[in-house]
C-alpha cells in the first residue's frame, strides 16, 4: 500500500512547488533594504492609486447593477434565458484582446456608442473611464454567476412565508433573500475586484497605458520589467499579498459562499 | 385572542395550472372557527392550493372571499393569513426569538407590546427555553412550535398548515397533534390543514374535504367522510376495501344490490346504476347461515394483526372482513374453510359511480 500512497503525494508535491516556486522567487529577488524607497516612486505610487481606486469603482458598479439582474435570473425562467445567460458569460473566456477590440468597436470615437458620445463631446478611450468598463467587462460574469447561484439556493418558501407575515417584496429581499445570499454576492464581488486588479489586455487596448492615468499595476509592472526591474518585483510582491490576504479572508468570512452558511 | 375572521373564507370556483399539479373548479367555505382539514393523497394539489388561499399564486380563475370583501386580487402581504409548511421554513438565519417576531416589526408596536406579544405566544406553545436558538439546532418538533409561533403571534384570520405533522416521529406527532387541537381551541382561529394521513384528519378535523387529482371529491364530516364515502376514489382512499359495482334492484318495496349472486338489501335513495363499498371492520363473519344480508363464501387467506385478523373471503367477488379475533363466533378461519359474511344494510354505502 505504501507505494500507491507515495507517487500521488510526489506528484501533489511537485505541483504545490510548481506554484510557490515563482511566487517565492518573486521575494528572493526583492532587495529588501531599498523596498522602502522603491515603493515610493512616482511610478509605483500612482499604478497603486490608480488600481485601488478604478478596481473599487468598477467592483462596486458591477454590485449595484448586477445584483437585480442576478436576481431576476436566479428567480425567473423566459424564454432565452439560457442564451442572455451565456452571452453574459461570455466575457469570462474571451481572450482580452477581443474584449480590449470590442470595446473599441462600442466605445471608441467611431463606434455604436462612441459616436454617439462623442456628439456629446465624451471621449471615453484612453480615459481612468476607460480603465473601469475594461475591468467592468472582464470582471462582472464572476459576480453574476456566483450572486445568481446564491439567490438561487435560496429557498422560495422563506420569500413566501416572509410575505404572509405582512412583509412587503422589498422588506423580504433585504431581509430574508439578501443575507442568506450575502456569502455569496460577496465570494462574487471578491472575484470580480481580483479579476479587475489583474486585468490586462483590454485595458492596454481600450485605455491605453498612460501614468497616473490609465496605467494600472499591471501595466506598470510589464513597463518597469524593462526599465526598472527593482520597481517591477516590488509592484508584483504587493500584489501577491495582496490577493493572498484576500482570498484567505474570503474564505474566513464566506465558507462554501453557495447561500448556505446554515448547516 | 382577538383578531378573530369576521366571516367566512369561501373559494368560488377556483382553477390553478401550474406545472403538473393543476386545481379544477374548488368551491369551498370554511367557517369561521372552524378546524378543515383538506384530505388529499400525494399529487394532489393540496399545497398548491393552500398557497392559492395564502395568495401566494394568482389563481387562474374563480374567486376567494373573506367575508364581505374579494381577496382575490390580494397580495400574500395584505392577506397575512398564517401559513406554515411541512419542513417549517424559519428562517436560517435567525434565532428562534428573531423568527417569532420578524412580522410583528411591521406593525408599529413598541418594544414592551412586541415583548408582551412574544411572551404570550412563547408560553403557549412552551418554548421560552428555546428563544436564542439558530433553527439549525433545533429538533423538528421545536421548529414546528416556532414556526407556529411565528404564524399565530400575527393573529391571522386564517391559519394555514400543509403537513404540518408529517416530517415528525410518531411520538412527537402525537404529542403535537393533541397541541394543535388545544391551541385551536384556545384562539379560535380558522385552520385550514393539508394532510394525506387519514387519522390526522379524523382526530383534528370539524369537517374534511377529500382533495383528489387536483378535484374537491366530498366535503363533510370525519363521519361522513369514514362512513359514507361518495365515490369509489374517495372510498379506496379512506380504506373502504370492499368496492364493486351493481345494478340496484328494487324487490318488495325494498333495494337491493348484488354481490357475487347474493341480494344485499341496502339503504338508499339511489336508482339504477350504482357503486357501492364496504369497510372491512363493517363485515361479520359466522360459521353458519344467517337470515339477512348473508353471503356464503370461502376463507382464502388469513392474516393476524394483534387484537384484529384480516379474513380475505372468496365470496363471488373478493371481500376483505377485520374481525375481532375472539369474537369470531366459533367461525374456523382457515384457508379453504366455509364462512358465511355478514354485512348490514346501514354498513353498505351506495354511490353513483362515475359517469
Amino acid at each position: 500500500m505504501k507505494r500507491l500512497t507515495f507517487l500521488p503525494a510526489l506528484a501533489g508535491l511537485v505541483f504545490i512547488l510548481y506554484i510557490v516556486l515563482p511566487v517565492v522567487s518573486i521575494f528572493l529577488n526583492i532587495n529588501w533594504s531599498r523596498f522602502g524607497t522603491t515603493v515610493r516612486l512616482p511610478v509605483v505610487l500612482q499604478a497603486l492609486q490608480l488600481s485601488g481606486l478604478t478596481t473599487l469603482v468598477a467592483t462596486a458598479v458591477t454590485i449595484l447593477l448586477g445584483t437585480p439582474l442576478a436576481y431576476f435570473l436566479a428567480r425567473r425562467s423566459f424564454p432565452g434565458r439560457e442564451v442572455l445567460d451565456t452571452l453574459l458569460d461570455l466575457p469570462l473566456v474571451l481572450p482580452p484582446a477581443v474584449a480590449g477590440v470590442a470595446l473599441l468597436m462600442a466605445f471608441g470615437r467611431r463606434g455604436l456608442m462612441g459616436s454617439l458620445l462623442a456628439g456629446w463631446g465624451i471621449s471615453l478611450p484612453f480615459t481612468t473611464v476607460a480603465v473601469i468598463l475594461a475591468q467592468v467587462f472582464v470582471g462582472a460574469p464572476f459576480f453574476l454567476k456566483t450572486a445568481r447561484n446564491g439567490f438561487a439556493a435560496v429557498d422560495t418558501s422563506l420569500e413566501a412565508i416572509s410575505l404572509t407575515l405582512g412583509k412587503t417584496p422589498r422588506q423580504t429581499f433585504f431581509r430574508v433573500t439578501l443575507p442568506l445570499a450575502f456569502p455569496a454576492l460577496f465570494n462574487g464581488a471578491i472575484m470580480t475586484w481580483a479579476r479587475a486588479l489583474g486585468e490586462f489586455g483590454a485595458t492596454i487596448m481600450f485605455a491605453g497605458n498612460m501614468p497616473g492615468i490609465t496605467q494600472t499595476l499591471p501595466l506598470a509592472i510589464y513597463m518597469a520589467m524593462d526599465s526598472n526591474l527593482e520597481a517591477a518585483l516590488v509592484m508584483a510582491a504587493l500584489m501577491v499579498l495582496v490577493s493572498f490576504a484576500v482570498l484567505l479572508a474570503v474564505k474566513k468570512v464566506a465558507p462554501g459562499g453557495d447561500g448556505h452558511p446554515f448547516p | 385572542m382577538e383578531g378573530l375572521p369576521a366571516g367566512s373564507l369561501r373559494l368560488s370556483r377556483i382553477t390553478k395550472k401550474m406545472g403538473e399539479f393543476q386545481l379544477r373548479d374548488i368551491s369551498l367555505e370554511v367557517f369561521p372557527g372552524e378546524y378543515f382539514v383538506i384530505l388529499g393523497p400525494t399529487g394532489a394539489g393540496k399545497t398548491v392550493l393552500l398557497e392559492v388561499i395564502a395568495g401566494m399564486h394568482a389563481a387562474d380563475a374563480g374567486e376567494i372571499w373573506l367575508g364581505e370583501e374579494n381577496i382575490t386580487a390580494w397580495p400574500p402581504e395584505k392577506r397575512r393569513f398564517g401559513f406554515v409548511y411541512q419542513d417549517y421554513a424559519l428562517f436560517p438565519h435567525l434565532n428562534a426569538r428573531e423568527n417569532i417576531v420578524f412580522g410583528l416589526k411591521n406593525r408599529k408596536l413598541s418594544p414592551g407590546e412586541i415583548n408582551r406579544e412574544l411572551e404570550a405566544v412563547v408560553s403557549l406553545l412552551g418554548i421560552t427555553h428555546l428563544l436564542g436558538r439558530l433553527p439549525y439546532t433545533l429538533s423538528g418538533g421545536e421548529q414546528q412550535r416556532v414556526a407556529l409561533a411565528r404564524a399565530l403571534v400575527m393573529k391571522p384570520g386564517v391559519l394555514l398548515l400543509d403537513e404540518p405533522l408529517s416530517a415528525l416521529d410518531p411520538c412527537t406527532k402525537e404529542t403535537l397533534q393533541q397541541e394543535l387541537k388545544r391551541l385551536h381551541r384556545l384562539t379560535g382561529a380558522m385552520i385550514i390543514h393539508v394532510t394525506h394521513d387519514f387519522d390526522e384528519a379524523l382526530y383534528l378535523g370539524d369537517r374534511i374535504g377529500v382533495l383528489m387529482g387536483g378535484s374537491l371529491l366530498q366535503v363533510g364530516s370525519p363521519e361522513e367522510i369514514f362512513t359514507r364515502p361518495r365515490g369509489e376514489a374517495v372510498a379506496r382512499f379512506v380504506g373502504a376495501e370492499n368496492i364493486y359495482h351493481s345494478e340496484i334492484i328494487l324487490h318488495g318495496g325494498r333495494k337491493y344490490v348484488s354481490l357475487g349472486g347474493a341480494l344485499l338489501q341496502v339503504e338508499t335513495d339511489l336508482t339504477g346504476r350504482a357503486g357501492f363499498s364496504v369497510r372491512p371492520e363493517h363485515v361479520l363473519v359466522s360459521s353458519s347461515p344467517q337470515p339477512e344480508n348473508c353471503l356464503p363464501g370461502k376463507v382464502l387467506a388469513v392474516y393476524p394483526r394483534g387484537l384484529l385478523t384480516r379474513v380475505i373471503i372468496d365470496a363471488g367477488e373478493r371481500l376483505v372482513a377485520l374481525v375481532v379475533a375472539r369474537e369470531d363466533r366459533g367461525v374456523s378461519l382457515v384457508p379453504g374453510s366455509t364462512i358465511y359474511s355478514i354485512i348490514p344494510p346501514a354498513a353498505i354505502n351506495v354511490f353513483y359511480p362515475p359517469p
